[in-house]
């Protein structure tokens, strides 16, 4: 019998091509609406929401914690607005009734308000700019610990008589596009994700689809609960490891949607849902922006339309980018690098190496003018050197790590290599060599 | 950058997949019944190299009180042609006992020891030993902790290294782990630590289960919708390459064989309920998804469950070895999907989901595209168009669809195919295995 050494020349591969970059970046505004929506601090939100280059944000409306349309217009005006103002689009989310759910009276009630949603909508902004807003109906219906007893069935009947309501109000605007309706906004930690997604695709009209949103966290649980590791280092470089997961569930969900026109989301990520700091507060250190980084470029790597990091403003939670004052987390900082860099219309190729597979990642842009990149990720702990060869004159480093706040170093200041005080980002100009 | 490598599916160049089978709730017809001969045979039909059995679990015969019939059931593997996956299942003390470990740990270096003097080094020595069987699962093995799991593997590794060490020369011990199961939301997790946190010379193989559902139509949020239950069961069966790729990402040294040792299409329950998706048509087409992206995802082994099957609901074979759909397909695979064969199409499609295959091209000039129908309705194929006129002059038609009864039919290749439902196909410029028989009979 021979072993698999004797065929071990056969894992060898054909250069993969590039990939071209579709991925628009976006984040949710949730908890934290109303330090994103109002004084004091709106416009230095506003700020950080530019400096990432978002191009969609992700509101709420029928939850808690958000304005009421109804009885709060200017609370919800002022929510929205807070949005344009950031030279965004909204992506309104139309999170859930209360039940029962199956009660076709409740769902009517249901049906009229987002009509009234959109229609109250476009009489406040118009037509011409509603229409490029997004609709996603319903959070996580899939999901048994927020949604109990809804089932497919039942939330299809949901999405398409809102859906269609919607579309009512919508289509005079459209022209020959699809309106911008979406869901399920799936939780892609349940087993049988995979049926919520197909069935949505596959029998719900194409015509009332113009999205599918899917969240991914990287992990859910604290160290030590309901088997994950209890020691800490392990327990994160578990969780780093599942960044590479982001390319497999875009890849699947493009697989269905691709020639169907319609848009492939991720609508929440990141690398901790947990609601306990103690928990996810990795999200806002180095760690969480190197998962992040890890995280996009996987997105883009598996043909994600868009992306919507959970959240932009948290005030006090694990999850943001910011705090109620605008303040930044590194994971901003990381976020900033990369919309910089890497932009719709760009090209990639990601390479690993290391001594585990995302230890060290290097990300080849080649931009639309033909200028080049070098995006360098180190998603390890341990101090580590590299050599960089084949600089040019008017080479620029940028680069972010756990030593030192985000620096910028141009020619002939570089030395020759480049070092990484644990977790680090760096962008370098131009295609280099990055040697151990 | 020297060290790095691009990441892109790692498609392989060239067939890597030794085709297996488990045989564990039924060995006994498998080892002993009066039709053994005949479902050994099946099994060769299938060129079958490993056969996976169990020890401690499935009513397997026990090392101490029952070696004359586990002497058979490892000598009817043997007697295949194949090679043993020994299965150390479980064991009933508890798990944080380190007595309790040590005492499991001595059981199975017995059971090496006692191996090694029925059938001597040589032979022993190409054995592959399974720690545990579906330790993250509360169902079947326990839901052990990682930890725990890991000071039983050492253990074990440990106890059967005294005995087998001398006689590997070098060689990696053909120990491994963790046989996860598949369901279980952070299955990649014990994956990931088991190939991260034991030492790389304990490992010589890592073990993974999937099957597409365990749920009836309409059961537990399942689609209620027969029809489209079975489309999404399909649909998913790319899943096998996506996890074979993820696997192959954390192996650290190239001699580490990355093996799916259970699968199949369904594992509800009750055996009448898996046995509509197993043992039908339908599951002939999930077999052959299977085995496609097993190969695309370049699996080193496969292990279907199971062989022989006396009313479970899962087998190939029954008590009489008489064989079901997935039975043929399997066959045509082992016959036209050769180890070592160069793959020249890693993916044939036709419509959306209608049809996928792969062709491969022997050392022999054997050329064959293998060819899994995914639909239940008959539907007719353009050669020149499906192979891009990789297949012009005469070539062969192999099949098993609904129109073949229970076997393949053999017939001359025309420009057009048709294909009956569910089904595999075959277009090749040999005919191989027993198909020759088979075609001379339809002749």
């Amino acid at each position: 019998m021979t072993t698999g050494h004797s065929i071990r020349g056969m894992r060898e591969t054909a250069t993969p091509p590039m990939v071209r970059s579709r991925l628009l970046y976006g984040v949710n505004e949730a908890t934290g609406w109303h330090d994103f929506a109002a004084e004091p601090h709106r416009a230095e939100i506003s700020n950080c929401l530019r400096a990432i280059g978002t191009q969609m944000v992700r509101i709420y409306v029928f939850d808690r914690h958000t304005p009421d349309p109804v009885r709060d217009w200017a609370g919800f005006a002022r929510y929205v607005e807070a949005v344009l103002a950031a030279g965004a689009t909204p992506m309104i989310t139309l999170s859930r009734f209360r039940p029962p759910l199956d009660d076709v009276a409740v769902l009517r009630w249901f049906v009229q308000r987002c009509g009234e949603l959109v229609w109250s909508c476009i009489e406040q902004w118009g037509g011409e700019v509603v229409r490029r807003w997004y609709w996603c109906i319903w959070d996580e219906p899939n999901s048994p610990w927020l949604n109990p007893g809804l089932d497919f069935d039942l939330y299809r009947r949901i999405y398409v008589e809102a859906a269609s309501e919607m579309r009512r109000w919508l289509e005079p605007y459209s022209g020959d596009r699809r309106v911008l309706i979406g869901g399920p906004a799936l939780d892609t930690f349940q087993p049988f994700w995979h049926d919520w997604l197909w069935r949505f695709v596959h029998e719900i009209d194409d015509s009332l689809i113009g999205f599918v949103l899917w969240h991914r966290f990287g992990e859910w649980r604290a160290p030590g609960e309901w088997s994950a590791p209890r020691q800490q280092d392990v327990f994160l470089d578990l969780l780093m490891s599942r960044s590479s997961g982001y390319t497999d569930t875009a890849a699947i969900v493009g697989d269905l949607v691709r020639d169907r026109g319609i848009l492939n989301i991720c609508g929440k990520l990141n690398a901790n849902a947990h609601v306990e700091r103690r928990a996810s507060d990795c999200n806002q250190t180095m760690f969480g922006a190197a998962y992040y980084v890890l995280a996009l470029v996987n997105l883009i790597r598996g043909g994600a339309d868009a992306e919507l990091y959970w959240m932009g403003t948290d005030a006090g939670g694990p999850h943001g980018l910011w705090d109620r004052e605008g303040c930044a987390t590194p994971t901003f900082r990381a976020k900033q690098l990369i919309a910089q860099t890497i932009r719709p219309g760009d090209e990639i190729l990601i390479e690993e190496g290391g001594a585990r597979p995302s230890d060290l990642v290097l990300v080849r842009v080649r931009r639309q003018g033909g200028e080049r990149a070098t995006l360098i990720v180190q998603a390890a702990r341990q101090r580590r050197a590299y050599r960089l060869t084949e600089l040019t004159s008017g080479t620029v480093i940028r680069q972010l790590d756990e030593a030192t706040p985000p620096r910028e170093i141009a020619t002939p200041d570089i030395a020759e290599n480049i070092s990484f005080d644990g977790f680090g980002i760096a962008v370098v100009t131009g295609d280099v060599s990055v040697l151990p | 950058m020297q060290e790095s490598q691009p990441v892109a599916k790692l498609a392989p160049t060239h067939v890597r997949l030794r085709y297996g089978v488990n045989e564990t709730d039924s060995w006994w017809h498998f080892a002993q019944s009066e039709a053994r001969e005949r479902i050994r045979e099946r099994l060769r039909e299938m060129r079958t190299e490993i056969i996976r059995v169990f020890l401690y679990d499935k009513n397997a015969p026990d090392p101490l009180t029952e070696w004359p019939m586990l002497r058979s059931y490892l000598n009817a593997v043997l007697a295949v042609g194949a090679v043993p996956m020994v299965t150390f299942a479980k064991f009933d003390r508890p798990a944080d006992d380190p007595r309790a470990v040590r005492w499991f740990a001595e059981r199975c270096g017995d059971v090496v020891w006692q191996c090694l003097e029925e059938w001597g080094e040589e032979r022993v020595c190409d054995w592959y030993w399974c720690v545990w069987n579906e330790p993250n699962s509360t169902w079947i093995g326990g839901g052990l902790e990682f930890e725990k799991y890991r000071d039983i593997y050492e253990n074990v590794a440990a106890a059967m290294l005294r005995w087998l060490g001398p006689a590997l020369q070098g060689r990696r011990l053909r120990i491994g782990g963790p046989a996860v199961e598949g369901f279980q939301p952070f299955w990649m997790d014990w994956v990931w630590r088991f190939l991260s946190e034991i030492d790389p010379r304990l490992l010589g193989f890592v073990n993974w289960h999937l099957y597409a559902d365990w749920r009836e139509h309409g059961e537990n949020g399942a689609p209620p919708d027969p029809a489209t239950h079975q489309a999404i069961m399909l649909w998913q069966a790319r899943e096998y390459e996506r996890r074979a790729l993820w696997v192959s990402r954390f192996l650290r040294e190239p001699g580490i064989l990355n093996m799916c040792g259970e699968w199949n299409a369904h594992s509800h329950y009750l055996p009448r309920v898996r046995a509509r998706f197993n043992q039908t048509h339908f599951g002939a087409a999930y077999g052959g998804l299977a085995l496609l992206n097993l190969i695309r995802g370049g699996v080193d082994a496969e292990m279907l469950w199971t062989g022989t099957d006396d009313g479970c609901g899962y087998g190939v074979l029954d008590a009489d070895a008489i064989p079901t759909p997935l039975f043929y397909a399997r066959r045509l695979f082992a016959q036209y999907i050769r180890r070592g064969d160069r793959i020249i199409t890693p993916k044939i499609r036709a419509g959306t989901a209608d049809l996928d295959g792969m062709i491969v091209a022997g050392n022999d000039a054997r050329r064959s595209a293998v060819l899994v129908h995914c639909q239940p309705h008959e539907a007719t194929y353009d050669v020149a168009e499906l192979t891009c006129g990789e297949f012009e002059g005469q070539c062969m038609l192999i099949k098993v669809d609904g129109g073949s009864g229970n076997g393949v039919i053999v017939q001359r290749s025309d420009r057009r195919i048709g294909i009956s439902g569910y089904g595999v196909a075959v277009i090749s410029n040999v005919v191989a295995g027993r198909d020759v028989a088979v075609g001379r009979d339809w002749a």
